[in-house]
């Protein structure tokens, strides 16, 4: 039967439902179906919906004469791989450069262009591996971040990591993703002091570039991520980053199941951005991405008497010690309080500050307690609260024999100043949160 | 007469409601066969509706459609009726009412809407799943002759599907095109269209 009978319209319509891939097909079928299948309009909608491009830029950031020329050349420059794999990497590429674009800038302009397939190529002949094919994907699109050697004296370079990171105490860390020519340098360098790793072709892909050291591993034949923990220079002991069950067909280009932990991590890095789980934190002048999670259920708030407290806690992989029963495991937590702007109100009666004096912390693995301790101040400091100002925070850490627990407590507070109390002291309420170790470690 | 008469055996046999003032209308397709059809249903084709709009046509001598078949005929007034049916289900958007009525009109329209989308979907995915290329090509002449817009876009819709991952060779096939391509233009256009032609079915 011949369908040519129904005339343009019909064909046409049916040509503006296709796929495509369908559509170049139909290209291919005869002159009066090329030229329904080739209007720009129909091309634009595949730019926008499978590359989210509202503007005909190829995969080198050049402005191409048309949507259907601009569509082609993706499709040939990633030819070598599946193409929803290809737009499954172009989103999640898209998600953090646009969090980082209204969020965090100065981190965005550290990022940098994609590599070749050729460069890609070189870098596995040198390291004797092959990446992990969304791996590969990744860095075609973003060659990870740019580190200024010059400003990291001033410690502001240094903390523009996109997956960033904490600090307590004299421990800071800020992670890094690494462009391809310094994973080959560093992994390197690792795997002349770490003789394990030869073997199972790990590479260094994200690390903090700060005094103290955590490195990130992908392994190449599993697809799995490993940080390093404090045994990770004599005994090379890791931990995995992400849920092992959801890592699949990390070398086959069949199908379409494939996802690594690289792609995985980096997902949920910006679900977490996105969803304000983190945030950027400032300090002295100098911002930084902040793991330690800002909403319930991981960050507990209470407020007493106009005292609002705010805690949560991190996973400290490279410190943890496998091999060590009561310190196993260590978590460092964040304390946010302040004062609102009504002041410190305790039985209706208002007053403008107040001090804090005394700690109490009671710390449980699992549900046994672990410890219960008093004391002065906090780090050292007695923070003084006025209203509706900024949150005084401090950080600290734990150490816990399990991979569960929790902390709570209160604080002593005394109205007014600690020189000049205005009244009795009274206790401000931590409320309980977890410490927690994670399905994705970052 | 009462009831509609047959030369051929018809597998669609229309009842007119006994008492009811359902009017119906009488169409006579290409090979001979009469289906009497509501007018609601018959209204919604294009061409029957501005038949009768266009003079005083008795509505009691049968329409001819030379260009129907008595099975694509009856395919085609089973999809209008049931789409008739599932958009009864929306309540119209009558406003006669205060705000309150109206809100709670407003979430009841929603809930009526999902439903009769959901209907809609099953029903598609039925209704052509026994029908073969060539029957799904013979209702698309008879839906475009008979100018039913809902049904074409449909018919299109499920054409493109059965045409995905395809081979030029079976897309020319379906659409009965010959390809009019020189041997050195059907080379270029298949190297500039390289990537589509990874992953193909089988014909």
């Amino acid at each position: 039967m011949d369908l040519e009978a129904v005339g343009d319209l019909v064909l046409h319509t049916i040509i503006s439902n296709l796929t495509p891939k369908d559509t170049a097909i139909a290209a291919c079928v005869s002159n009066k179906l090329k030229s329904s299948a080739s209007e720009d309009i129909l091309w634009s909608k595949f730019c926008f919906q499978e590359l989210d491009l509202n503007e005909p830029i190829d995969p080198f950031g050049n402005l191409t004469p048309s949507f259907k020329a601009c569509y082609q050349a993706w499709r040939e420059a990633f030819s070598m791989y599946p193409w929803s794999l290809v737009m499954r990497v172009k989103r999640c590429w898209g998600r953090l450069k646009n969090w980082l674009s209204i969020n965090f800038p100065e981190a965005e302009a550290t990022l940098r262009k994609g590599v070749s397939e050729v460069e890609i190529q070189e870098s596995e002949r040198i390291l004797k591996v092959k990446f992990p094919l969304p791996t590969r994907i990744l860095y075609r699109f973003c060659d990870g971040q740019d580190f200024n050697e010059k400003s990291s004296g001033s410690a502001s370079g240094s903390l523009l990591g996109l997956i960033g990171g904490y600090s307590y105490y004299t421990h800071l860390v800020n992670v890094f993703l690494l462009p391809l020519n310094e994973v080959v340098l560093n992994t390197k360098a690792i795997i002349r002091h770490i003789r394990l790793f030869s073997k199972n072709k790990y590479v260094v892909v994200a690390a903090s570039y700060t005094e103290s050291e955590k490195f990130f591993f992908l392994n190449c034949t599993t697809g799995q991520l490993h940080v390093g923990t404090v045994n990770l220079a004599t005994e090379g002991e890791m931990i995995p980053c992400v849920p092992n069950a959801l890592i699949s067909s990390v070398h086959d280009s069949n199908g379409d199941q494939q996802q690594d932990a690289m792609l995985l991590w980096l997902e949920e890095h910006a679900r977490r951005l996105e969803n304000g789980m983190i945030k950027l934190r400032e300090e002295r002048g100098t911002r930084s991405i902040s793991l330690f999670p800002e909403e319930p259920p991981f960050c507990s708030t209470a407020i007493t008497n106009g005292v609002k407290v705010r805690a949560s806690a991190v996973f400290v992989p490279e410190i943890a010690d496998l091999q060590n029963e009561t310190t196993k495991y260590t978590f460092s937590y964040s304390i946010r309080m302040s004062l609102q702007r009504e002041g410190c109100v305790i039985n209706g009666i208002p007053f403008s500050s107040c001090q804090l004096k005394w700690r109490h912390w009671i710390i449980r693995a699992n549900d046994r307690v672990e410890s219960d301790v008093n004391g002065e101040a906090v780090i050292g400091q007695y923070p003084l609260l006025l209203p509706g100002e900024k949150e005084f925070v401090y950080e600290s850490c734990t150490p816990l024999p399990t991979s569960l627990g929790s902390v709570e407590g209160s604080f002593t507070f005394v109205p007014g100043r600690l020189a000049d109390p205005k009244g009795a002291p009274f206790e401000v309420e931590v409320a309980r949160f977890p410490l927690q170790l994670p399905d994705y470690i970052f | 007469m009462a009831n509609g008469e047959n030369q051929n055996p018809n597998p669609n046999p229309i009842e007119a409601t006994p008492g009811a003032a359902a009017r119906t209308i009488t169409l006579k397709t290409a090979d001979g066969e009469i289906f009497e059809v509501e007018e609601a249903v018959a209204m919604e084709f294009g061409t029957v509706k501005s038949f009768f709009e266009d003079d005083a046509v008795s509505a009691t001598k049968p329409m001819p459609l030379p260009n129907v078949s008595g099975s694509a005929l009856s395919r085609v007034i089973t999809y209008c009726r049931r789409s008739l049916e599932i958009r009864s289900m929306i309540p119209p958007a009558t406003s006669e009412d205060a705000t309150a009525a109206e809100a709670v009109q407003g979430e009841g329209d929603l809930e009526a809407e999902k439903a009769a989308k959901q209907e809609r979907k099953e029903f598609e995915a039925e209704f052509l799943k026994d029908e073969s290329n060539e029957d799904v090509k013979e209702l698309i002449l008879a839906a475009n002759y008979l100018n039913i817009k809902e049904l074409l876009d449909f018919l299109c819709r499920s054409v493109a599907l059965r045409i995905q991952n395809k081979s030029v060779e079976y897309a020319r096939k379906f659409f009965g095109i010959e390809g009019d391509y020189t041997p050195e233009e059907e080379a270029q256009i298949r190297q500039e269209y390289a990537w589509a032609f990874e992953g193909v079915d089988e014909d």
